[in-house]
């Protein structure tokens, strides 16, 4: 495999959906960064208070930018690389240990 | 099993790692869950190259050596793969989960090198839970990633060469930068004289340092700053803040808080290793010796998750754990381990005498290190200074009881952004040498996975 960086051309540009905005990104980079690029600083709304919240950390650590992604919730934004159509979503709530497809996180 | 080490992370110390362990003949499994090698200090370098190649321009000769690890990373016959979150691994380090692409995975492990790196050490104040404020790695990571600046006035905070070299690069990157309001003052330049001298021993990190405090962009600067609040109603909208020359406001859309990096441990404790306390750099370790080696036999630790160096030590420990393993295994000899471990061994120490100079000029001023009132600590379940403050009052002893009492860490980020203030608030002379009690138990998954994940584990025996 040819390492990426030898790769002649510059980076694609690849777009996905958050909510009815049409987000463009490099390919490579993550959700959230892509996000807040594009001005985007609140992904999710805490249930209980009612506060907004965007991400914070950017490395994986600090889970403030979950966001549901193709309809899977609870994924970090700042961790899931973009894939071009993708349709990513503000989250409103952490979702509870109830089914197949919700998270064990609460 | 055809992995003779498994290596979770792929920054500088994890990198080096799997070049030594290819070069001495060892197959390498390589995990991380970004999209390409780099690790923090090096983060989406390609793309980065590729990108200002197309624009006819190069990298910066600091970011060329990262450049020339990953391509020796790619170019060995390292296994990585990449988008791979390590979710769990087991007491001693035998087993490991990691998910990849909605997919979770099993694997034996013969030899572990953990690379996990650090994170910014959180720092609650009022208001810090606003959309808009965001550690200042974070900002850089996004210039990394998306080749853009943080949007709007920014306002950078705190203490350390990181907010330096942030406020550096975002102005450089055209940004507006508001305020850089720093808490480190005359006082702690004073402090730290008497760690000069062994500093000097490591010429480039003290160049590198001075270049940091006298090239800082031309903003607006305050120092000795002792207190701040975020104001907002649902994003930043200022600063309000106070120092030792007197207060102020300043309106501004973005606030980045740094105050130094810690170890991210979650990995280590979870694998039931021994952790101390580290005074000068006021957090918790897992305890290594000389080969980076942890208390459970071929589980190491290197690079910044083992304690803070920097990328050079990363890659000097990175390597020294492969020796290690790679002499168990009777793939060099007693000699070549020892020919080959010296420098790096030297190289170690050096780089450690020169640390203390930098933790003793940035570190975070008594007035911020106990959060108080309405400031949110946990972030994940919102609980305040002053919920945390009374169920320490009635009594609640050590971190597992405040966590009953109010739910503090028993979110997503399991305890990381607030357990170091937690703990701050139940040991009152933390600075005075007493010990904080140990951080409560990490249980898996340390990453969000739904119960279908779970079930549908492939086990690889
Ligand atoms: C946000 C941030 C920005 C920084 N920027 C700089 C800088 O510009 N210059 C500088 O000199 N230093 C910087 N540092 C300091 C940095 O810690 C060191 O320079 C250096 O990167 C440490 O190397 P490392 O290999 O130990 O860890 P890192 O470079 O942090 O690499 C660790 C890797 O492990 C991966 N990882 C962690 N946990 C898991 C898991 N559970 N599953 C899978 N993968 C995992 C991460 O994705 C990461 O890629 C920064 C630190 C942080 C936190
Ligand atoms: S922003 Fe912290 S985990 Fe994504």
């Amino acid at each position: 495999m040819r390492p990426p960086h030898d790769l002649p051309e510059p980076p694609h540009q690849v777009s996905f959906r958050f909510g009815d905005e049409e987000i463009e990104a490099w390919e490579g980079e993550t959700v959230a960064t892509a996000l807040l690029a594009s001005g985007v600083m609140i992904t999710g709304v805490r249930a209980m208070s009612g506060r907004s919240r965007g991400p914070y950390c950017l490395i994986g650590v600090c889970h403030e930018c979950l966001v549901e992604i193709d309809g899977l919730a609870n994924q970090r934004a700042c961790i899931t690389t973009v894939r071009q159509n993708m349709k990513v979503c503000r989250q409103t709530r952490l979702r509870p240990l109830t089914g197949e497809d919700e998270t064990r996180e609460q | 099993m055809n992995n003779d080490v498994v290596v979770i992370g792929a920054g500088p110390a994890g990198m080096a790692a799997a070049i030594q362990a290819s070069s001495l003949g060892l197959k390498a499994l390589v995990l991380d869950e970004q999209p390409a090698p780099g690790g923090q200090r090096f983060r989406a370098i390609e793309q980065r190259y590729r990108r200002l190649r197309a624009a006819g321009k190069g990298l910066p000769a600091s970011e060329q050596k990262g450049l020339d690890l990953i391509r020796r990373f790619r170019e060995s016959d390292t296994r990585f793969v990449d988008q791979a979150s390590v979710w769990d691994i087991s007491p001693g380090g035998r087993q490991i989960s990691y998910l990849h692409h909605g997919r979770s995975f099993t694997i034996p492990a013969n030899a572990v090198v953990a690379a996990p790196g650090a994170y910014e050490r959180p720092v609650p104040l009022e208001g810090w839970h606003l959309p808009g404020v965001m550690s200042a790695g974070a900002a850089q990571t996004m210039l990394k990633m998306s080749g853009h600046p943080v949007k709007g006035r920014i306002v950078l905070l705190g203490c350390g060469p990181l907010l330096l070299l942030t406020a550096r690069q975002l102005s450089n990157a055209g940004a507006n930068v508001v305020g850089l309001l720093q808490t480190t003052g005359p006082a702690d330049f004073l402090r730290a004289t008497p760690y000069l001298p062994a500093a000097l021993r490591s010429a480039t990190l003290l160049k590198q340092g001075l270049q940091l405090l006298t090239q800082t962009p031309l903003v607006p600067k305050v120092f000795s700053l002792t207190q701040a609040s975020i104001i907002g109603a649902d994003h930043v909208e200022g600063v309000n803040y106070r120092s030792r020359g007197g207060s102020g406001f300043i309106e501004c859309d973005a606030v980045l808080l740094h105050f130094g990096v810690i170890p991210n441990t979650q990995l280590s404790r979870l694998a039931g290793v021994a952790h101390d306390w580290n005074e000068q750099q006021e957090c918790w370790q897992p305890v290594v010796d000389a080969w980076q080696e942890t208390s459970a036999e071929n589980l190491m630790v290197a690079g910044d998750g083992g304690g803070i160096l920097g990328d050079e030590a990363a890659e000097m420990s990175g390597r020294l754990s492969i020796l290690r393993i790679a002499h168990r295994l009777g793939r060099i000899s007693d000699q070549s381990l020892s020919k080959l471990a010296a420098p790096l061994q030297r190289g170690l120490k050096r780089l450690a005498a020169a640390r203390a100079l930098i933790d003793t000029i940035f570190h975070t001023p008594e007035t911020m290190l106990i959060p108080s009132g309405d400031t949110v600590v946990c972030r994940c379940e919102e609980v305040t200074a002053a919920e945390i403050a009374a169920a320490n009052a009635s009594g609640a002893s050590g971190l597992r009881h405040l966590k009953v009492q109010t739910r503090v860490g028993m979110g997503p980020c399991r305890a990381q952004m607030c357990s170091m203030a937690a703990m701050a608030m139940i040991t009152p002379g933390i600075r005075c040498g007493q010990r904080p009690p140990p951080p409560a138990t990490v249980r898996a998954p340390i990453r969000p996975l739904t119960i279908g994940q779970l079930a549908e584990a492939d086990v690889e025996i």
